[in-house]
């Protein structure tokens, strides 16, 4: 605590800020240009120059620390003229091409001059010669508008960690470049333009297309991923021109391609603008009275002849909370069969069932803020720049800035390895190995939390006698990596006050990915690293909602909140009015095979498009084509919405209200910024409107309605209000009392130890390659697919192969390969990628024309495959 | 293939033992490499920082605030010229176009048989002596062109 006196106002501040944040703090404006609250303090502006007592010269305040007794000036007539000096100084050689420049209306330059009284400057106009403009994708650097303050190098540097851009030459030819001089490939974040001052870096999208002082700001959240980051559209004319945000958020106003450039697939042309109905053989446009009629005619008609068990629904991540609610509701009330699943199946299921047993959460221990406090932090099986960013630059600035010990085990070079003490290049899909050996040194070199193990965790000693009986040597020749390294990740984690283990899609998508999330979850009971803050586990999934579509009972075991239909049903018939069905209902596979064997007559889809986001795709896209009636919902025609026999046309993120859950279990708002185009709705209305159609009505005129019914009935969510959700949103746990019958009384429960064989192919010399499936750099998911600014980074799915593969099959960037497995085939150019290793090849999952997942097997993301050049 | 050789090592670890924590012999580490590499490559780097019990992300911003630390290949012999200002008017300039002459490098380059790279130092404290070079930790003073060719030619037999 400091007490000074800033412009005779008593200030206080806490020990060690600057004398700018305390004065910001009191509402004292000090002007500033270099300045920038995300980055550590440059100090070589000197506009924000402020006199203390005692100190014979000004001092920049941006970086002195405020010291109690200080008295400190902001304002005097020499400051005025040294900041006056300065500024005409920037004048002196900046173009004041203010009606044209991207930044005009939104410039600190320009601002600046004005507040401080500037008409002019004395120095002779020298504009600099400048250098021409480089070609970048996305964003555009103008050297003649640059003053050089290094913000965006900075924040390049010091936020996103990605070191693009640097400071090239001095003096007037001094100029920001990038790192190799060559044209811009980096994370593409936008995170300079947002930090340029002036319009030296703009956004190349956005550019002189309207002007800032037109944009109406909608505050509302990034939906791509599950990081799910605050964001502002800047809405004119219904159109959303670019994305901005405010640093006064849980993201600290920072965004990543996906956000910042993303968001245009909401205005793509291939946008569903009218209800379809099949008519020979065609989907024709039609009115939304005929198509809703028509869907409950033919589901009426379905369900009076072979029963509700005979019509199942897939629901998806794109959804909001409320669309999910009404999804289930929709399927539970109206149709009367607990018939609904998701993608989440394979993925995000697997792990709550796993985290449930052994620690009685559904998901995320910890918030993601407290990682920057840990001690070492594992990260497992996930490239955070592929899945959630947002994730990547916390762990980035727990390494740097707060000597966290970062491990990487990833099948893949990473974005991380950079930042790691220690990088595991571990076998493809061994995860559940290493988590094993780890915990077998832990355990050898007496690194365990005894008194948590004993106190608060149960099943220890059934796990240790089937741990022991897993001889070492396996796990080492399972995972490929060398016993001192693995000794060495033991030992970080376990002599780590505080361990977070964060584990992604690698390990969520694998077959065996339950297995492996409690082997991970033993791991971090038996370091004690549960149930304290900067602790903790936390699984990681990349779909937007994923959190949001299981706590809204998108699945047959579970009603919305977890609740089974055993203790919660009362409250359901009573809060809906109806019914609840008896039938234990089906999931995905059971669904694929009820459509093969024809008991499953119908299937609703909402933003689902299992051709495309289910691995065995191949096999569903035959089981699809047997049933008699589809019905899909979706904001785009994807390849499964071609083979539906009706769909409506949804509306998308911007255009809706409603909630999202990111992974840290914040509930947030969304704010609807636009109409839906054509007749779009969105998709709880859409829902209503076919229930109502088939006479069973489920009440719901608005979003509100839907968010309302939801306090009812889920546990965690009650007494929530909607006002409560502004700004960062509300974080809701859903912890399961059932800790007495799971874990024998105590809180935590160890998981028995298995380890399974690594998948082989008996076809492996037909088949050489190991082919791993995962997520896109620049896209997520594959709604992103469709916008025009993020196809300019990747226009295609690209098949990465490592440089010593490429040499043998002699192959090189660009060429056209077809890849093969027993189960389907595709072709994709070929990427040679240092960050693979030989033997392996890597394919992304986010292109609906390329269809990775049609060659895997039934819930496996890893197959063999083979690889013919295409001439 | 690791570069850091067990001969390496062991010099890394006598540096290690005389300091006070592991990573404090980081600067002593990338010299040691350097004299026997050459230059700090990625992969080389990767392999100190593994060694020290660092991140590379830590190491390289060390690597990259010392000058004279190389991150980018430098020919077998690295001519340090002393870029201060009693050097400057003892015919710096005309030092530096004999050796742009002769041995077609500027400031930053290295000639095209890989045996010399320039690159400016500050102050060699050998001002009464300007103007002055150093190779290899050897200081060469009192620098006409002739002698300088001499300088040179001594190390091509070397080579």
């Amino acid at each position: 605590m400091a007490l000074l006196t800033i412009d005779d106002t008593e200030v206080s501040t806490t020990e060690g800020s600057t004398i700018l944040e305390a004065a910001t703090q009191a509402g004292i404006w000090i002007p500033t240009l270099c300045y920038y609250p995300k980055i550590s303090p440059s100090d070589s502006c000197r506009m924000c120059i402020v006199e203390i007592d005692g100190y014979d010269r000004p001092m920049t305040s941006c970086n002195t620390v405020a010291v109690d007794g200080m008295r400190v000036r902001t304002d005097t007539p020499e400051l005025r003229v040294m900041r006056e000096e300065v500024m005409k100084l920037i004048l002196a050689d900046h173009p004041l091409e203010c009606p044209t420049c991207p930044a005009g209306g939104e410039c600190d330059i320009q601002n600046l001059t004005y507040r401080l009284g500037i008409y002019g400057t004395d120095v002779p106009l020298q504009p600099r010669a400048s250098i021409p403009t480089p070609n970048w994708s996305l964003i555009e650097y103008n050297q003649s508008l640059c003053i050089t303050c290094l913000r965006c190098v900075k924040v390049c540097h010091e936020v996103i960690g990605a070191s693009a851009l640097i400071l090239r030459g001095v003096g007037y030819d001094a100029r920001i470049d990038t790192r190799d001089g060559g044209p811009l490939w980096c994370d593409f974040c936008g995170e300079c333009v947002e930090a340029c001052p002036s319009g030296a870096m703009s956004n190349k999208v956005f550019r002189r297309w309207a002007r800032s002082w037109e944009l109406r700001k909608v505050s509302t959240v990034c939906p791509l991923c599950s990081a799910g980051c605050r964001m502002e559209l800047n809405v004119k004319d219904g159109q959303v021109f670019r994305v901005t945000t405010d640093m006064d958020t849980h993201n600290k106003g920072t965004l990543c391609v996906g956000g910042r450039f993303g968001f245009d697939f909401i205005h793509s042309e291939d946008r569903l603008l009218t209800p379809l109905i099949r008519s020979n053989g065609e989907l024709k446009p039609v009115s939304w009275e005929e198509a809703t009629h028509f869907a409950a005619d033919r589901l009426k008609n379905i369900i009076s002849k072979s029963g509700p068990e005979s019509v199942a629904g897939l629901a998806s991540a794109r959804l909001t909370n409320e669309d999910c609610y009404a999804f289930q509701k929709f399927f539970r009330s109206v149709v009367g069969a607990n018939n609904v699943d998701s993608e989440a199946r394979f993925s995000f299921l697997r792990v709550q069932r796993a985290l449930e047993l052994t620690c009685g959460i559904k998901g995320a221990t910890n918030t993601l803020g407290e990682l920057l406090q840990t001690g070492a932090i594992l990260v497992v099986g996930i490239d955070p720049l592929e899945e959630t960013p947002a994730l990547g630059w916390k762990i980035k600035t727990a390494a740097r800035r707060y000597d966290s010990n970062v491990i990487v085990a990833n099948s893949r070079g990473t974005s991380l390895d950079q930042f790691a003490r220690l990088r595991l290049r571990i076998r493809p899909y061994s995860e559940s190995e290493l988590a094993l050996g780890m915990m077998k040194v832990i355990l050898d070199q007496e690194l365990w939390d005894t008194k948590f193990v004993r106190g608060q965790t149960t099943h220890f000693l059934p796990m240790k006698g089937l741990l022991d009986k897993v001889p070492m040597r396996a796990i080492l020749r399972r995972t490929g990596v060398s016993e001192e390294d693995l000794v060495s990740a033991a030992r970080i984690i376990g002599e780590a006050q505080n361990a977070a283990i964060i584990f992604g899609g690698d390990v969520i998508l694998q077959e065996t990915g339950l297995q492996c999330a409690m082997n991970l979850a033993n791991l971090a009971l038996l370091t004690g690293n549960m149930g304290r803050p900067n602790a903790g586990i936390y699984p990681i999934f990349e779909k937007g909602n994923i959190v949001g579509l299981c706590d809204m009972g998108v699945m047959p075991e579970y009603l919305p909140g977890y609740q089974n239909a055993a203790e919660a049903r009362n409250l359901f018939e009573s809060v809906w009015r109806t019914g609840l069905p008896f039938t234990r209902g089906l999931t995905v596979p059971e669904m694929v095979v009820g459509l093969e064997n024809g008991r499953v007559r119908a299937l609703y889809m909402a933003g689902a498009d299992p051709l495309t986001d289910y691995p065995n795709a191949g096999r569903f896209a035959s089981a699809i084509g047997r049933a008699e009636f589809v019905i899909a919902q979706d904001i785009f025609l994807s390849p499964t919405a071609q083979k539906a026999h009706v769909v409506f046309p949804a509306a998308s993120f911007a255009e809706k209200e409603g909630t999202l859950t990111n992974i840290e279990h914040r509930i947030q708002k969304l704010n609807p910024a636009l109409q839906p185009p054509g007749e779009a709705r969105p998709d709880w209305s859409i829902l209503e409107e076919v229930a109502r159609a088939m006479g069973k009505p489920m009440g719901y005129f608005t979003a509100a309605d839907v968010f309302r019914e939801m306090t009812l009935t889920i546990p965690f969510y009650r007494g929530l209000r909607r006002r409560d959700l502004e700004g960062d949103g509300r974080l809701a746990h859903p912890f399961t009392d059932t800790g007495d019958r799971l874990r024998g009384g105590k809180p935590y429960a160890f998981a028995p130890v298995r380890t399974s064989e690594s998948p082989t192919d008996p076809d492996s010399t037909e088949y050489p390659f190991e082919m791993i499936v995962g997520r896109e750099m620049f896209h997520f998911g594959s709604t992103s697919t469709r916008s025009a600014n993020l196809r300019l980074l990747t226009p295609r799915g690209e098949l990465e192969i490592s440089p010593e593969d490429a040499d043998f099959l002699g192959l090189a960037d660009g060429d056209e390969v077809t890849v093969s497995s027993r189960g389907g085939s595709f072709s994709a150019p070929v990427k040679v990628s240092a960050t693979i290793p030989k033997g392996i090849v890597f394919a992304p999952t986010n292109f609906p024309d390329m269809g990775a997942y049609r060659l895997l097997q039934e819930n496996t993301t890893v197959c063999n495959v083979k690889l013919v050049r295409r001439t | 293939m690791p570069l850091l050789t067990d001969a390496m090592k062991q010099e890394l670890q006598a540096e290690i033992d005389r300091s006070e924590t592991r990573k404090a012999a980081c600067i002593e580490a990338m010299q040691i490499v350097q004299r026997h590499l050459g230059w700090i490559s990625d992969e080389s780097l990767l392999e100190i920082a593994d060694f020290l019990q660092m991140t590379p992300d830590e190491l390289e911003g060390v690597a990259t605030f010392y000058n004279h630390i190389y991150r980018k290949p430098v020919g077998k012999y690295v001519i340090l010229i002393c870029d201060s200002v009693c050097c400057w008017i003892m015919g710096y300039e005309s030092l530096q176009e004999h050796i742009a002459r002769t041995l077609g490098i500027r400031l930053g380059e290295t000639t095209a048989d890989g045996l010399f790279t320039l690159l400016p130092i500050q102050c060699l404290g050998a001002c009464a002596r300007a103007p002055a070079i150093m190779i290899r930790g050897e200081l060469y003073t009192d620098l006409t062109p002739e002698r300088f060719d001499e300088i040179i030619a001594s190390y091509r037999r070397e080579a």
